[in-house]
């Protein structure tokens, strides 16, 4: 066995098509996966560097990956930069933060008429949410993910994430409901005050 | 209400121009991953980020890995449920030299985290000591008001003690825990005589050990020699130097030097101890059955059914699982074959209560019709014998006996097994390893700890060849592989280039692209293959990892 040639191991311990995969996403969708990041994060140097980590880790797991259940390359990354993210935020020990369009906010309210602009309530309500109900708002409207990508991300079947995402909604309405109208009674206990003090 | 995060509206949307300055070509993440140098790539500013995250003090990660499954428990992938806790607990980043004497900074990465195993003790108050024994005989001694949370506020209840060890290089394998130790810029593989893991969480909660207090453990180990004690740094992702062991650090728990012979040469001879004890007509059950047949004890006078003789408080139990009595009129109690004492023979009650070494049942011929029994019992130098009468009818005993036989068939075979392999004279305990020390330890914080031995790489080394194929003649992916010899207790993890000896036996094997085992068996290395071919059997992980079990 002595003397034999060498030969580079090189990327020969990613099978070939796995590897053309994680290409094909790093070539094709880094900046959805850049947003998807950077909206969970203060700067954008931070989201470069987790979006340039989750890739060397899907790198480092391709022998693993197993395709089962419609998960996509595409998907797996977006779960590992979603963990990156989770382990970012328990080392820095600071306060999970999330930047949303204020365009986009009303997207979760598309299908319900409210008469007043409702952002700012809708706002605290969002800020109520547990982090997995809000994660789930999240992906759905403001990364624009589909139900079926947010399974393969989360591992949860389809129907389930429509559900929870039904009830979430359903749950923030009547929350807006209840802001607007405490927020209606101090407006006008506000103006009655006022009235009076001129009086 | 108090938020629960910070929602933030105001801030300038990116634009696509701004984020593609942050990408780097494919191509550089490659090398990165291939070499782990390149600063400045896009692969270093991740790596930056990794170790950011991972630059912690021991234990973090373990801790993050709780942390994280708790927190996806309603996200968890449902079909590998255990994938998420996979990429944050055992996150590895190799850097490597161009030679694998250089120094590599490797993570905690096993190649099976399905099958990365703990024990979990919970305490319920640490009001008070306390003291655990794992599943290996280990003992683990805590003491009162031993554990803060990362406030440093005292913790007392409902804490639970995470657990593992390794022994052999499979242990090893399967617990992706890096076996190199950096001497004076020389790479050693560590020699192992056990390892352990400790840490304790409470409420999801990692704990830590109070300042000024000591967990001590006593370490059971098939090593008697005095080895380096190492802890394993975190943030460096290396093993530290503690201490070196004194001769007075190891217990030995047996040192019937006359047993031991005895034992080895019935090994030597392909016999267990079992077999020994039948070719006399008798039954033999080691010491980890008398802690049933002491849960027997009390329960003695419930043999009434198909026995002539009614067991008393002398009965003696031998383990039976399965054996029906009604189907041979055996006496059971609690699924135990039962045998009392003879009256008028000084055996006392605390008997009982004592865990022998081994416990011998011989039958004589005793004339034409009546053979005697006796029991012997022994531990260290002391031996003892009584006369005892079976609470089975006599003339069923044969049967009863191959129906014993058979089904302990496959235990006995499992303990044949393991003592040939450690050629080692010892006490059975609840495991299948065999123990022949204790070595006593004080830790001062928890985390991963190591008694090692670290060596060069192997003497009359030969390379091997990169490529490796499968018996089909194909090509194996693969990043890692792993070399032991038999005679040492080591594992050889290699990354690019690898080595065998050339003196000794070798096994190696490789973890698949698409996660199987392939083994390297001992004859693979012998220059049979032509050129420069070697080839491994490929094997699903369950039976690959029993081959290596019996081979190593």
């Amino acid at each position: 066995m002595n003397g034999t040639t060498e030969i580079q191991v090189g990327t020969a311990e990613i099978p070939p098509e796995i590897l053309n995969e994680i290409r094909d996403v790093y070539e094709k969708e880094y900046a959805s996966v850049f947003r998807f990041v950077y909206s969970r994060l203060d700067n954008s140097d931070d989201a470069a560097d987790i979006v340039s980590g989750s890739f060397l880790k899907a790198l480092q797991s391709a022998g693993k990956f197993e395709k089962r259940q419609g998960a996509t390359v595409k998907s797996w990354i977006y779960r590992i930069a979603l963990n990156e993210v989770l382990l970012f935020y328990r080392h820095k020990k600071v306060e999970r933060k999330y930047y949303v369009e204020e365009k986009h906010l009303n997207r979760i309210l598309s299908d319900t008429d409210y008469e007043e602009p409702v952002t700012e309530v809708l706002k605290q309500s969002l800020e109520q949410l547990s982090d997995n109900e809000y994660e789930l708002i999240q992906m759905k409207y403001f990364d624009g993910l589909s139900f079926a990508e947010m399974a393969s991300v989360l591992g949860k079947s389809e129907e389930s994430l429509r559900v929870k995402t039904h009830r979430i909604r359903r749950r923030m309405h009547d929350a807006i409901l209840r802001l607007s109208r405490s927020k209606g009674v101090e407006i006008l206990l506000t103006i009655s005050l006022l009235f009076i003090a001129v009086l | 209400m108090k938020a629960k995060r910070k929602l933030i509206t105001d801030r300038p949307q990116i634009t696509d121009s701004e984020i593609i300055k942050h990408k780097k070509p494919f191509d550089e993440l490659i090398k990165t991953y291939n070499a782990g140098g390149g600063s400045g790539s896009a692969g270093a500013s991740g790596l930056k980020a990794l170790s950011s995250y991972f630059g912690w003090g021991a234990g973090i990660i373990g801790a993050l890995a709780v942390a994280a499954t708790i927190y996806f428990s309603e996200f968890s992938p449902s079909e590998s449920p255990k994938e998420e806790v996979v990429v944050q607990q055992n996150d590895s980043l190799t850097l490597e030299g161009n030679d694998s004497t250089t120094t590599p900074l490797r993570k905690i990465n096993p190649p099976y985290p399905e099958l990365v195993k703990y024990e979990y003790f919970n305490v319920k108050n640490n009001r008070r000591p306390v003291t655990i024994t794992t599943k290996n005989g280990t003992v683990i001694k805590i003491p009162a008001n031993a554990f803060v949370d990362s406030t440093g506020k005292r913790i007392h209840k409902n804490i639970v003690i995470k657990y593992r060890d390794f022994y052999d290089p499979v242990d090893f394998f399967l617990s992706g825990i890096p076996m190199d130790y950096d001497s004076a810029g020389t790479n050693y593989t560590f020699s192992s005589a056990g390892m352990f893991e400790i840490s304790a969480v409470s409420k999801d909660k990692n704990l830590y050990l109070t300042e000024g207090k000591v967990i001590e453990l006593e370490f059971v180990s098939q090593y008697d020699d005095a080895y380096n004690f190492y802890k394993y740094d975190t943030v460096t992702n290396k093993w530290e130097f503690r201490y070196k062991e004194d001769k007075s650090d190891l217990e030995i728990i047996n040192t019937d030097q006359a047993v031991a012979k005895e034992e080895t040469t019935a090994e030597t001879e392909g016999d267990s101890l079992l077999n020994t004890a039948e070719e006399t007509g008798g039954l033999s059950i080691t010491a980890n059955d008398i802690v049933e047949e002491r849960k027997c004890e009390n329960i003695i006078r419930q043999v009434e059914k198909g026995v002539i003789k009614v067991g008393d408080k002398g009965g003696y139990c031998f383990p039976a699982k399965g054996l029906v009595d009604e189907k041979t009129s055996l006496g059971l109690i609690d699924d135990s074959l039962v045998f009392k004492i003879k009256e008028g023979q000084n055996f006392s009650g605390s008997y009982f209560s004592v865990v022998w070494d081994t416990v011998y049942l011989l039958r004589k011929a005793g004339g034409d019709t009546v053979n005697k029994f006796y029991i012997y019992l022994k531990r260290n130098s002391a031996v003892y014998s009584y006369e005892v009468e079976p609470v089975i009818n006599q003339e069923y005993y044969s049967s009863a006996k191959r129906e014993y036989r058979k089904l302990t068939a496959a235990r006995k075979a499992r303990i044949t097994a393991a003592r040939k392999r450690q050629k080692k004279v010892t006490v059975a305990t609840n495991s299948l390893k065999s123990w022949t020390v204790r070595r006593k330890v004080q830790i001062i914080d928890l985390g991963l700890y190591n008694h090692d031995t670290p060596l060069p790489r192997p003497l009359n080394a030969a390379k091997g060849p990169v490529t490796i194929f499968a018996d089909n003649g194909k090509p194996l992916y693969y990043k890692n592989i792993f070399v032991t010899q038999p005679e040492k207790n080591v594992l050889w993890k290699y990354d690019k280039r690898w080595y065998y000896s050339s003196s000794l036996k070798n096994i190696g094997w490789i973890v698949t692209g698409d996660g199987k085992l392939a083994i390297i068996y001992p004859e693979n290395f012998t220059g049979k293959s032509p050129g420069n071919k070697i080839t491994a059997k490929v094997y699903d992980v369950k039976r690959g990892l029993a081959i290596l079990n019996r081979m190593i």
